[in-house]
């Protein structure tokens, strides 16, 4: 793997011509109405390798990019996008959005959004990693350039490099499968191992009458499953902020791809019922993701589809003193890794610059993130959450990275701590329920855990599948008993990559994280 | 939209000539592309059930990509690999790129689908009233929503959101496939709780629909409003090793497509968990008293989300009963899985036609001592491979003796599809569901019972603690 010094990658020359034909079409849209009017135009690029690799081999190489104009006017977001990105097209676009809202909507004496200026930004902190990015000069039209440092040029990165890294940790694994199963026979064999390696660095420019903004975020991304005959299968999800050297493949994910599957086949299947449980980094941050995650979304609370605003308004209590749980776009190193997860960026899509949010502190809410919209039909601060899965898309609260905050003690520990109880550290997804404040969060399956130590026993779900944890919400922030300790100094815990579909649609990037979490009884099944 | 005249389209066929008479060895390619528009309203419920928009937005989207193939010198291998193509930049360049990855993406050799000796069938995938008039009809459609809402009576509604799209595809190979298609496909949800709050619970229902005339939004309001005034004093499930549920269409066409997904040839060749020609789809000895599952798989079905007049690669899509009677008749196989296999090539492609079976709904609640009717899960994704499925019950209604019991809410029930076709019942009445597909789930449309009673393979976890 390459060591050469740390780089962070470049704007693309060609995207500063376009650029100024967004700051056209920024103009075309407000220009006179500035007083009612709130305009901003969005470019998005995702160019993309990836190798898929099984029984068969398999590569593709995509960039689509698209421009997003939107004209703000009485509280309406009007939106045209499109991928046809020649200058006279766009800004044909923008000459006819501006005639539609004219027609559509009357002036008000609704003062319109006034984006904050340079200087009226930097009067709240920004992270370190943005304000070492920061020309010394800032107006208007000054273009801040932000990229995380990596470990390679992804521009420089071809897909030989990809292929080869896929088929030897696929071989890697198939080699250790064939070892299990001659060690123990009375397994079912590995049936397959599938491995999917990409590479997606995210470009985007962001103008507006205060900035002018663009971001390159390469995200590399190494995940697959090996299964056996039945369907047994253990999945590893590797990569973040960066380049190929996030994703180098250890004894752990070797074994899970590898051994997991095969003990899984002939694992015992779970009895439904309520269980203390430990939950896995990954695991804990979808529990956090699903809890008070989607809860805490600003458009949520907009529509009076969260039980959060009124539990926040009152100052309910929703959780103990350890639930605690941070939304971090602006997340650039972690426990165990120098470089960030896949939910992170220094500008959300609609301009917004990142910071970190506690969203729940020692079970109390705070104001929910938020997007444009949200922020000021609810008149509380903006955050960086506004995001969309594509250009292709609308615009939504979204989360970025989503986390528990650690605790003081070791895994070990809180081992040590159950009498009777599994460990959960293999994600399965989960889904929100922001009104009727439960949650759901599922495992591959569990780890037997007996008079406070791992019995090397693994389980099933009751049905032979996964096993999914639900509760409600505030039983289950109210249950956490101890949390794990992490040595990263600014106290970030692991943070995985992670996908989210807002109840079933909009998939956007969303790192999922936090320590080891022991819950004291959660119902399982 | 005419592909014919597309100047993008042209300029790609003029350089992929040039490319491949200067490269002999690109024995082959395959030319894929969509032009979309659509129309995209997030609503906002106002006081009075109003409903405004606040966000607004157009889209229009031109994706072409290529994929060039390269046979090894000896026959015996075939690189490929895809792209998408700018059509703005040289394309050349992108060419050679394509080429250059296709020689190092190397698989066992198959043959590629000849244009089919007959014309494609005309299947009518599209609504021509969304075609022609995209922006007029999205702006009616939203103007029934805004003056309907009003009207709903005991619930207050949040918000809603209508998508409304148009795609034109096309489908070209070397081998002179000229495949093309327009479909159309309408996206309307609605969330809603009981009037006058505060609640802990909210009824969020989603559609979609390929044409107009299923767009009854009217009635799927109302039909939302029935079931957000059921949302009263809901307690948890009762624990059960063994038990019976009643679920609706949703539920029944999640369960078979992901059945029906083990019949791909496609799952036979990756090793996993798949069903061959003469298998049962049921694991153990089927309950004397249970319904038998059928499934036609039907391409030309109007307006339907699986509705095509031509497979992924460029086949005629061909109906057939998949499986008959709980036994699998035929799997599902593309031309690439037919030669990797030594299988004859069938295009079996298109939405899941399901039996039916006699009793009402109330007879199936009336059929067991106990049983638990799944309104809405909070989560329904059935494992492809294992065919196990998991969730939380969003809403639910405890029967006994067919008599309403409780509402429910919370625990978890767990199950087992093919577990789960050893004892089950198909309610008489039939529906359409489509789904057009994304990320979060795959397309499907479905014509089939709304509603599926099963007494084998379900677990619940609920009130009752572990001692």
């Amino acid at each position: 793997m390459t060591q050469s010094p740390l780089f962070r990658p470049q704007l693309p020359a060609a995207l500063t011509a376009l650029q100024k034909t967004l700051h056209q079409c920024v103009q075309i849209l407000e220009q006179g109405r500035e007083e009612d009017f709130y305009a901003f135009a969005w470019y998005e690029e995702k160019q993309t390798q990836a190798v898929e690799a099984k029984q068969t081999l398999t590569t593709t190489a995509t960039r689509d990019s698209g421009v997003v104009l939107r004209l703000m006017a009485n509280s309406v977001q009007y939106e045209v996008a499109t991928n046809a990105l020649d200058s006279a097209n766009l800004i044909a676009k923008a000459t006819n959005l501006r005639l539609k809202v004219e027609a559509l909507a009357t002036p008000t004496d609704t003062p319109a959004y006034r984006p904050l200026t340079w200087q009226q930004e930097l009067l709240t902190p920004l992270p370190a990693d943005l304000v070492a990015q920061l020309p010394a000069q800032l107006t208007p039209t000054t273009a801040v350039h932000f990229a995380p440092l990596c470990g390679q040029d992804p521009a420089k990165i071809e897909l030989k490099q990809l292929i080869d890294l896929a088929k030897d940790y696929r071989q890697q694994a198939l080699t250790l499968a064939s070892a299990v199963q001659t060690e123990q026979s009375d397994y079912q064999p590995i049936a397959d191992v599938q491995l999917m390696l990409r590479l997606r660095t995210t470009t985007t420019l962001f103008v507006d009458r205060a900035k002018t903004l663009s971001q390159c975020l390469p995200v590399t991304v190494l995940a697959g499953s090996g299964f056996t005959a039945a369907g047994q299968s253990g999945r590893v999800a590797l990569g973040g902020l960066g380049t190929l050297d996030l994703i180098q493949f250890g004894e752990q994910e070797l074994n899970t791809l590898a051994r997991t599957p095969q003990q899984l086949s002939i694992a015992e299947r779970l009895r439904p019922g309520r269980y203390t449980v430990i939950t896995g980094p990954a695991l804990s941050g979808i529990i956090a993701h699903e809890a008070f995650g989607h809860t805490q979304e600003g458009d949520t609370w907009m529509k009076g589809r969260s039980i959060a605003r009124t539990l926040q308004a009152s100052g309910t209590r929703v959780g103990n003193d350890q639930a605690s749980i941070v939304n971090n776009p602006a997340l650039f190193s972690m426990e165990g890794q120098e470089a960030g997860s896949n939910g992170s960026y220094y500008f959300d899509n609609e301009g917004q610059l990142a910071r970190a949010q506690t969203i729940l502190d020692r079970g109390l809410l705070s104001t929910p993130m938020t997007d444009l919209t949200s922020a000021l039909n609810l008149q509380v601060p903006r955050t960086a959450n506004g995001k969309r899965e594509s250009w292709r898309r609308p615009l939504m609260a979204r989360q970025t990275n989503t986390y528990f905050t650690p605790g003081d003690k070791s895994l070990d520990e809180l081992i040590a701590l159950v009498p009777e109880g599994y460990l959960a550290i293999a994600p399965n997804g989960g889904m929100e329920d922001p009104k009727g404040g439960s949650l759901t969060a599922g495992t591959g399956y569990f780890e037997e855990i007996r008079a406070g130590k791992l019995t090397g026993k693994k389980l099933i779900g009751p049905s032979g599948g996964h096993i999914e944890l639900t509760d409600s919400v505030f039983d289950m922030l109210d249950n956490i008993q101890a949390k794990t300790d992490v040595q990263h100094q600014e106290r970030v815990p692991p943070t995985q990559l992670g996908g989210c579909g807002k109840y079933h649609k909009e998939l956007v990037e969303a790192g999922v994280g936090g320590p080891y979490i022991l819950w004291r009884s959660v119902a399982c099944g | 939209m005419n592909w014919n005249d597309h100047p993008a389209l042209s300029a790609l066929h003029e350089s992929l000539a040039r490319y491949t008479a200067d490269h002999p060895e690109v024995a082959d390619w395959q030319i894929r592309a969509q032009y979309s528009e659509g129309c995209q309203s997030l609503l906002l419920g106002t006081a009075g059930n109003g409903l405004t928009v606040y966000q607004d937005r157009n889209i229009d989207d031109l994706a072409l990509s290529l994929t060039l193939y390269c046979p090894s010198a000896d026959g015996s291998q075939l690189g490929s690999s895809s792209s998408s193509i700018d059509p703005k930049a040289d394309l050349n360049p992108q060419l050679a790129l394509i080429h250059s990855s296709a020689l190092l993406a190397m698989n066992p050799f198959y043959t590629l689908p000849d244009k089919p000796t007959s014309d494609y069938p005309l299947v009518e995938a599209a609504d021509t009233r969304l075609v022609s008039q995209l922006n007029q009809t999205h702006t009616d459609l939203i103007a029934r929503i805004a003056a309907y809402s009003p009207s709903l009576q005991g619930v207050q509604v949040n918000s809603a959101e209508l998508f409304s799209n148009v795609h034109h595809q096309l489908l070209q190979s070397s081998a002179g496939i000229d495949a093309r298609k327009v479909t159309t496909d309408l996206y309307f949800e609605v969330a809603m709780e009981r009037a006058p709050g505060p609640n802990d619970q909210e009824v969020l229902k989603y559609w979609h629909f390929v044409g107009l005339d299923d767009a009854d939004l009217e009635a799927k309001l109302d039909a939302v409003v029935i079931e957000t005034l059921m949302t009263v004093a809901a307690e948890l499930p009762p624990s059960r090793a063994q038990a019976t549920i009643l679920i609706d269409s949703y539920g029944i066409s999640k369960l078979v497509a992901a059945l029906v997904n083990q019949l791909d040839a496609t799952s036979e060749f990756a090793k996993g968990p798949h069903l061959l020609p003469g298998d049962s789809v049921v694991t153990g000895e089927p309950d004397a008293e249970s319904d038998q599952l059928s499934v036609t798989i039907d391409p030309s079905l109007k307006q339907m989300a699986k509705s095509s007049p031509f497979t992924a690669d460029g086949l005629i899509a061909q109906k057939a009963e998949v499986i008959a009677s709980n036994q699998v008749l035929t799997q599902l196989i593309n031309s690439r899985m037919a030669h990797y296999l030594g299988k004859p090539v069938n295009g079996i492609s298109g939405n899941l036609v399901v039996n039916s079976g006699s009793l009402s709904k109330a007879e199936l609640l009336n059929s067991a001592d106990e049983v638990i009717e799944i309104l809405d899960f909070s989560s329904l994704l059935v494992n492809s491979a294992t065919l196990t499925w998991s969730s939380e019950i969003k809403l639910g209604r405890l029967y006994r003796q067919g008599q309403f019991v409780a509402t429910l809410k919370g625990g978890i029930v767990s199950g087992n599809v093919r577990a789960s076709l050893g004892g089950f019942k198909f309610g008489a009445q039939r529906v359409k569901r489509n789904t057009v597909g994304g990320y979060f789930e795959a397309a499907s449309g479905y014509d089939g019972p709304e509603h599926m009673l099963i007494w084998t393979g379900i677990q619940i976890a609920g009130q009752v603690e572990n001692t």
